[in-house]
């Protein structure tokens, strides 16, 4: 049981440590959309 | 129409999206196709429409540029009209120019945007009623059948059945798909199913958590992938005794068990349906995550209409040219139907690991599994790990007529 709960929490670690490689990174749909960056001419 | 003119297609690409997922960040944007319904004023398409056909709009009347015609007066952009240019912007005729976001910002509206969510929504129905049919089908299972029991009763002895190792990477593999499965299944049933209970603002913090697991867990989920994928191919390969296994059913409502070696065939169709729809979901879920970075579906149908396979089914050609934006519906929409597909097989593993099968749940949870559970599924399997021993074995407990492993404890 207890390889049951290091890998829920191993699950959260890689989580996080993804978050914190990537997700600060700028990728986002939103921030890939941004409509205020849109102009028209 | 929206279901029918997507998800044909996007279950045709089941295979080759595996090995095409990984398609160059280059893209090619063109304008959304107009769709059907528009309502053009020429004197075909009001006849098609009398017709109760669709009538298609062409460049010909969205044009944002149209001379003014002799003897009118002019607005302040000639002869174009607030219409004409919200029809252009609408089905991507305009000529629009971005300061930043490259050409997948230049489409301003996205008309196409409509079909997707029209079948957004039903393969969340249909979805939704595949698991909730197939919890309620092992419920009376469980029920009329009851659970499987062991074979003789419990030995007493037991024997390894997974390392640590590989209880690890099943657990990462589960834990994670747990977590995917359930704030998948928050977000796509958010607007229909949550709010109306939740409300707005507590829908709202749930869906960013949701959002922030799903997309940061993922990486735990292809780790777990990968892991299973190298400790247990080797076991996964197709054998002699797989069909006969399949036809029997593996004998376990009938009790006349099929002998198999470490992986019996339905835990070989699992592993293999988890591989290949997890290398799918994954590659359309890194598709989402990374917007617009990794088109997948125009190559891929492409490649399926070089195979003929689409007209051989009757099918129109698969669409070759598509915006970004349609390449991350397609993306989206393939990820749900996987996703739910994917939900639906380890419901069922999950059934007959715990309250379905007498023993099976100790097999990854502390390792160790009764003798007698594992001459019952995996006879051939226990003979080859007495066989490695080189010890003679002991008969179990209550088993005196069954062959001689030697137990581990």
């Amino acid at each position: 049981m207890k390889i049951i709960l290091l890998a829920t929490v191993a699950s959260f670690g890689i989580g996080l440590l993804a978050w914190a490689l990537l997700g600060q990174s700028g990728f986002s749909s939103a921030d890939v959309l941004a409509s205020e960056n849109v102009r028209l001419d | 129409m929206a279901l029918s003119r997507c998800v044909t297609p996007i279950l045709l690409c089941l295979l080759l999206v595996l090995t095409l997922g990984t398609a160059g960040s280059a893209q090619s944007v063109r304008p959304p196709e107009a769709p059907a319904e528009a309502g053009s004023q020429t004197l075909e398409d009001i006849l098609a429409r009398q017709n109760g056909e669709g009538a298609a709009r062409s460049a010909r009347d969205l044009s944002t540029a149209m001379p003014a015609p002799d003897g009118l007066p002019l607005g302040t952009r000639g002869a174009a009209s607030d219409s004409d240019l919200w029809q252009a912007l609408r089905f991507g005729t305009a000529d629009v120019s971005v300061s930043a976001g490259g050409p997948t910002a230049r489409v301003i509206m996205q008309d196409g945007g409509m079909w997707w969510l029209q079948a957004r929504r039903t393969i969340a129905d249909y979805g939704g009623w595949l698991l909730l049919g197939l919890i309620v089908f092992l419920a009376l299972i469980r029920i009329i059948f009851g659970r499987i029991k062991i074979h003789g009763g419990r030995s007493g002895q037991t024997i390894l059945r997974f390392t640590d190792l590989e209880r690890f990477g099943h657990w990462l593999l589960a834990s994670s798909f747990l977590l995917l499965a359930f704030t998948g299944l928050f977000s796509i049933f958010g607007r229909n199913g949550l709010i109306p209970f939740l409300g707005k603002d507590a829908y709202s913090t749930l869906a960013i958590g949701s959002k922030w697991i799903h997309n940061n867990v993922s990486w735990a989920f292809m780790a777990g992938l990968v892991i299973i994928f190298i400790f247990w191919v080797g076991h996964n390969l197709p054998a002699r005794g797989d069909l006969k296994w399949l036809l029997r059913g593996g004998g376990l409502l009938t009790g006349n068990h099929v002998p198999a070696k470490k992986f019996n065939a339905g835990q070989k169709l699992v592993f293999w349906a988890v591989i290949l729809l997890g290398a799918s979901v994954s590659v359309s879920g890194l598709s989402l995550i990374f917007p617009f970075e990794m088109p997948l579906f125009a190559k891929t149908f492409a490649s399926l209409n070089w195979t003929g396979l689409p007209q051989l089914m009757g099918l129109d050609t698969l669409p070759e040219q598509m915006s970004a934006q349609e390449e991350m519906q397609y993306a989206q929409l393939w990820h749900a139907i996987v996703g739910f597909l994917m939900m639906a097989i380890i419901i069922a593993h999950i059934y007959i690991g715990s309250v379905g099968m007498e023993g099976a749940f100790e097999a990854m949870g502390d390792g160790d599994v009764d003798l007698n559970w594992a001459r019952d599924h995996h006879a051939l399997w226990v003979e080859e790990v007495m066989a490695r021993k080189a010890d003679p074995p002991a008969p179990p407990a209550n088993d005196p007529a069954a062959p001689d492993p030697a137990p581990q404890a």
